[in-house]
């Protein structure tokens, strides 16, 4: 019986693309977002606003809960009081339901954040970090696809576009492209 | 003669692609519910942990004191969540009384990650005890004169360091 090997390819590519678009997504998108940590938060939505405390006297090492708490009140935040603790010498920080407040104690200035989950993205980049033991397997798979996926597509087209004429320039092309980067950065 | 995998069966003319296509479909239809067989396993095993948490706990303080003598076993330490790391939830700090002591805490296949709603909780975390490799010394890089090198210059950072590879936690009420 003859082989078709490149009818089998031609199927296994289309197949695997189909089956596994959805990942190639999850992994592009969040490699995208990943790269540009630095440039933006892919995972949080962090708003900012300065504050100041009228009464930076009022704090104090020492100071309790409800001390603290009542910090919050001008900005309505108290209801948000999580916990405090002093950082350093002249640095309170109070965390909050989704959030937290740096204060000077010495001139009372201070930086109130609020942080929420960005949608979305968020859960593209949970992936992405590999979050749990089956997401191994998942990914292992993925990549393994990958690596079909990509000899697969080599072989599909014949001809002057094919592997043994246009084909074979563009794939020494995008090899060359990681080769030249390694001989420069990395040697 | 034509090859569908994928395809729904009555368009599947070859027996053995027929086979193939209906074991793969189960395959597939199948990931779910190993995924969720597999959720509520780890949250069964993480309940458990959480019910084992050692009582006998440490400090951050008495923790860093006490680290080097307890490489590779696993201790427990409560303190308060000053920060979770967030790219990917992979490690937060925990101080005490003095927060300069900060004790590192990372996730491992029993616990994949924190969440950044911990900042500001109370913790108690058994782990095991790991060293900390390449330690960045807390040093003015621009002045190096200014850094003085002698027996009482040994500060904190200068110290080796240690870190908990965490096992199970959970969160106090206080």
């Amino acid at each position: 019986m003859k082989l078709h090997w490149r009818k089998w390819f031609r199927v296994v590519h289309r197949d695997f693309g189909y089956l596994f678009f959805g990942l190639t997504l999850v992994y592009s998108i969040s490699g995208i977002a990943l790269n540009h940590l630095n440039e933006w938060n892919s995972n949080f939505i962090i708003v900012r606003k300065e504050i100041t405390i009228e009464n930076p006297e009022m704090i104090r090492r020492d100071m309790t809960k409800d001390e603290a708490r009542a910090l919050l009140e001008p900005f309505q935040e108290q209801k948000r009081y999580k916990n405090h603790y002093f950082p350093s010498g002249n640095q309170l920080k109070i965390f909050l339901q989704g959030g937290s407040v740096i204060i000077d104690t010495e001139t009372g200035n201070g930086l109130l954040e609020r942080v929420t989950r960005r949608p979305f993205f968020r859960e593209m980049n949970y992936l992405h970090y590999n979050p749990e033991k089956i997401w191994t397997w998942i990914s292992d798979v993925f990549a393994g696809a990958l690596i079909v996926l990509a000899i697969t597509g080599l072989f599909l087209v014949r001809g002057p576009k094919g592997i043994t004429k246009r084909g074979a320039w563009l794939t020494i092309l995008g090899i060359l492209l990681p080769v030249i980067i390694l001989l420069i950065y990395f040697y | 003669m034509k090859i569908f995998i994928f395809a729904p069966p009555n368009f599947i003319e070859n027996t053995m692609m027929k086979k193939m296509t209906i074991l793969l479909l189960i395959s597939f239809f199948m990931i779910p519910a190993i995924t969720l067989t597999a959720q509520q396993m780890k949250t069964a095993a993480r309940a458990t942990a959480g019910a084992d948490l050692k009582t006998a706990t440490l400090t951050p303080e008495t923790f860093q004191e006490n680290a080097e003598k307890m490489v590779g076993k696993e201790v427990g330490v409560k303190g308060m969540v000053i920060h979770v790391c967030r790219h990917g939830g992979k490690k937060m700090f925990l101080i005490g009384e003095d927060p300069d002591v900060r004790i590192k805490i990372t996730a491992s296949d029993k616990v994949s990650s924190f969440n950044t709603d911990l900042e500001g909780s109370i913790v108690m975390v058994n782990g095991i005890v790991e060293p900390m490799e390449n330690i960045k010394h807390v040093e003015d890089d621009d002045h190096p004169e200014d850094h003085e090198d002698d027996d009482d210059h040994r500060n904190y950072y200068h110290r080796p360091q240690y870190s908990i590879s965490c096992l199970a936690f959970r969160t106090i009420d206080e």
